[in-house]
């Protein structure tokens, strides 16, 4: 029996209690349908590992469910169990209801597909189509191989179409995928890129609520569009696309292209201001001005930008002036790009409402005219095949009950660490250290907290760690 | 909810056919008539309302919500279930897909209140670990497809794009709209809207009833068409745009009815008042307005038929008004053969029993005999 009744007095209702029978019996718990592979990686929400198909659950199981084949590898993301105390049930986290509910409508060859879904053991499994390589990884091997090696144009420019077409996808259906960064884009070994973890993402056609009382803060600081880091309430597609923008360029650079220091909550609980990532951006691309802008005036934290050019005027008086360094990093990285310069500086457009949108990047002459052309099976232009997916032991953790809870993350023990061991220490070196801060949505936390700390952990090696609302 | 209905789960696998639907509730049907039956998915739709109501949830909310619950009994038989364990379950995933996330344990509270104060009843309330637990099985259920589309976006992309925003925010009880949003400017592109004026796009979604149909003026019946319409089963039969045209179709109907009756109507609907003040087009010709649309004429007037049933039938019967309207009713028309709310809550009681009788004597439900998913149609 799958979901159990516990022994609380729950059942003081029979009718309920012949119902749940029926329905624990027939459902099949993950372990009677899939052999688990080992652990993959361990996320904000929950753990990812890989299993294989057993041979008599190849057919879907319920309405929309993908048939299989008999050994596919699977990626099953176990999401954490929200305690509340006790081993009672704590109720679905809305990242995993987003995930879920998202995941079930959508179907495009670059969006990673979900299998199913399964409920077992008071936890949920989410099983997605196995994805070999994530852009992550092939940044990371391409900065860590010696000789460092820049990515093949093929291969970048197939990378980068396919995820534009997978953006451009969302973004037709309505859906801002809103935590677009490497790690979270996946790659099958066929080289085809598939978008991942739709944990954040939002319909944005009906919002009830503005889109900022939902997640206080959304998109992994590196990959945060100006408009985000200075306050903009109601936001649009076009932070996916400056997310693009900071992807492209990472996969030229091999590091992320404005790296900066997360700026940590303090005790009133306000969002801080993120200066240093801001300055980050501005160290690059200048200073925005109100006629490349119009409506940059009206953002909330705007002053903050006269703030750090003063304070940059005090401490360098001899270079008082932020610069537009752009085409400094463009001529060491895209020395034979011309039309991908063009789509480059189209995307790290300051206005919002101009930059570039991923339908129209998609018919950029740099995709559609100039060689090499993308390719279906990314890789096809590779010079080297990039080494698959590091898979350590599960030592049960799959299927384990949650009685014997996963070594709950409350403490920075630095353990996760080690479970990460493809985890790049290269392009992240110096990179914000744990303490990253993961807040409740306050009034609706499902812990019943209004905060509630984390070490960052597997962030730490896997990009940083933001806030989602965690509720019951 | 992804733009494109025609891929969507609630079209592929949620639109059902009668006969279908009618399979679903054969075990139902031993214990109740389908009249009866039909006044029980009335109380139910109303209940989840009245408990959107009470937690300040919005109207979209409360539909997704009653479709839910709709959904859950097309796999499962009221009279072998627990149906006020199933309301605020429903109304709590609701909350959470349709971004307004509640803590189960505020539901749970008010859901308690709702059932004391509003229904009196006795019963084993739903505590918040039961609804935690029930969330479960209700997505389950529920084939994990929790995105629902509902009539209100056919009407603002129909009624054009200022109206959007009006109607996105418009609630069950006709509480104040919200600001437009952002994103809107994603969709309608203004083209081909019915340019409805203020007072009769306000007139649009609430209908002066009393001047159509033979129901008894004494009580206040303007109501939204479209919420109506969740009291009954057409969002498990119909696409959501169709409903929403019928709607559009029905209102266009009665308002020109109401027109021509300004001279014997005492009291015109606020609506009405103010439009003949206003100096604008004249609302569209229904016949026209259908035309304009690439829908099957058929079938809105199969719908709208329907809606009229609906709302004869719940004529007949005293479910759900709110709390004082009841009572009125209740005296004003006592000697009435229809059921009140408490008769519901009896007759789920003896159909409880009976079930329960039946399976003793070794009657097994159809509905788990054969759990199969519902047959979806794709013709409309
Ligand atoms: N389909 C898949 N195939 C292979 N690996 C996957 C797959 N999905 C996820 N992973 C791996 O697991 C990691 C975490 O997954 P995911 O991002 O979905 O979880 P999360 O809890 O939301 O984490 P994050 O904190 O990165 O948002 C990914 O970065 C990737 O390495």
């Amino acid at each position: 029996m799958a979901v159990s009744s516990t022994a609380t007095g729950l059942d003081v209702n029979p009718l309920m209690s012949a119902y749940k029978r029926r329905r624990d019996a027939a459902r099949l718990g993950v372990g009677a349908k899939y052999e688990s592979q080992g652990f993959i990686s361990s996320g904000t929400y929950g753990k990812v590992y890989k299993v294989l198909l057993l041979a008599h659950s190849t057919a879907a199981t319920r309405a929309g469910d993908l048939r299989g084949e008999p050994g596919q590898a699977y990626a099953v993301k176990k999401f954490k169990p929200e305690k509340e105390g006790g081993d009672g049930y704590t109720g679905l986290s809305q990242s995993a209801c987003r995930e879920i509910a998202l995941n079930r409508e959508i179907r495009h060859e670059n969006v990673i597909a979900l299998r199913e879904v399964i409920l077992d053991m008071k936890a949920v499994f989410m099983v997605f189509e196995y994805a070999e390589h994530d852009f992550l990884q092939v940044i990371h091997y391409h900065s860590t191989n010696h000789p460092r090696s820049v990515l093949p144009l093929g291969v970048l420019k197939s990378l980068l179409y396919q995820l534009l077409n997978g953006v451009a996808y969302l973004h037709s259906n309505f859906i801002m995928h809103r935590d677009l960064k490497p790690a979270n884009i996946l790659i099958t070994d066929k080289g085809v890129v598939k978008i991942g973890d739709l944990g954040l993402a939002r319909v944005f056609h009906r919002p009830l609520v503005p889109l900022l009382n939902g997640d206080k803060v959304v998109v992994t600081i590196w990959y945060r569009a100006p408009e985000l880091l200075l306050g903009a309430k109601h936001y649009t597609t076009a932070i996916d696309m400056w997310a693009v923008g900071c992807i492209f360029a990472e996969l030229l650079s091999l590091r992320p292209i404005f790296k900066g220091d997360e700026a940590k909550m303090d005790a009133s609980k306000k969002l801080p201001f993120q200066k240093d990532q801001m300055l980050k951006i501005m160290e690059v691309l200048g200073v925005p001005s109100v006629d490349e802008w119009p409506l940059l005036a009206l953002l909330p934290d705007y002053p903050q930008l006269g703030a750090i050019e003063r304070e940059r005027a005090r401490q360098d008086p001899t270079k008082p002036r932020f610069e537009n360094n752009f085409g400094t990093f463009m001529n060491r990285h895209m020395r034979s790009m011309d039309s991908g310069r063009a789509v480059l500086q189209a995307l790290f457009t300051w206005d919002p409402d101009r930059r570039l949108s991923a339908a129209d990047a998609l018919y950029h002459p740099f995709f559609t005219a100039d060689a090499p052309m993308p390719t279906k099976n990314a890789f096809a232009h590779a010079t080297k095949a990039y080494p698959p997916r590091r898979i350590t032991a599960d030592e049960g953790g799959l299927f384990a009950e949650p009685a014997a809870p996963p070594p709950a993350p409350q403490t920075n023990t630095g353990a996760a660490t080690s479970q990460r061991p493809a985890a790049p220490p290269a392009p992240l070196a110096g990179q914000p250290q744990a303490g990253s801060v993961l807040v409740g949505t306050s009034g609706v936390g499902g812990a019943g907290q209004g905060a509630r700390m984390w070490s960052a952990q597997a962030q730490a090696q896997r990009g940083m760690a933001r806030k989602r609302p965690r509720l019951g | 909810m992804t733009s494109n209905f025609w891929e969507s789960s609630h079209y592929n696998h949620w639109i059902i056919d009668r006969i279908t639907l009618g399979q679903s509730r054969e075990d139902d049907l031993r214990h109740a008539t389908a009249e009866q039956l039909a006044v029980i998915n009335i109380f139910f739709a109303n209940m989840i309302a009245r408990l959107g109501k009470r937690l300040g949830i919005r109207a979209q909310v409360v539909a997704t919500a009653i479709v839910f619950f709709k959904r859950f009994y097309l796999k499962n038989n009221i009279c072998e279930t627990d149906p006020y364990v199933v309301v605020p379950t429903c109304l709590y995933v609701a909350t959470k897909i349709e971004e307004v996330p509640l803590h189960f344990k505020p539901i749970a509270t008010e859901t308690k209140n709702m059932y004391v104060q509003d229904y009196g009843l006795q019963i084993t309330m739903p505590d918040p670990q039961s609804i935690a637990e029930m969330e479960f099985y209700l997505l389950e259920d529920l084939d994990f497809h929790l995105i629902v589309h509902h009539p209100y976006r056919t009407l603002m992309q129909l009624c054009g794009e200022s109206n959007a925003s009006r109607a996105v925010g418009e609630s069950e009880e006709g509480e104040a709209g919200e600001a437009p949003v952002e994103g809107m400017r994603f969709w309608s592109t203004g083209k081909g809207t019915l340019q409805f004026e203020e007072a009769a796009r306000s007139q649009a979604w609430s209908v002066h009833l009393g001047c159509r149909c033979a129901i008894p003026q004494t009580h206040a019946w303007n109501r939204h068409i479209i919420n109506d319409t969740l009291r009954g089963d057409f969002c498990l039969l119909y696409h959501p745009h169709l409903i929403g045209i019928a709607a559009i179709f029905l209102t266009l109907v009665l308002d020109g009815d109401s027109r021509n009756r300004t001279d014997e109507t005492e009291a015109p609907s606020r609506g009405y008042a103010t439009r003949s003040k206003a100096p604008c087009d004249p609302p569209p010709n229904p016949v026209d307005f259908l035309a304009s649309l690439n829908v099957s004429y058929n079938t809105i007037a199969q719908i709208v038929q329907e809606i009229i049933s609906l709302w004869t039938l719940w004529g007949r019967h005293l479910v759900g008004e709110a709390d004082t309207d009841r009572k009125g009713l209740q005296t004003s028309r006592s000697g009435n053969q229809g059921m009140s709310d408490d008769d519901v809550i009896r007759k789920l009681v003896d159909m409880h029993r009976a079930r329960k009788r039946d399976e003793q004597n070794g009657v097994q439900s159809r509905l788990f005999e054969k759990p199969k998913p519902p047959k979806p149609v794709k013709k409309q």
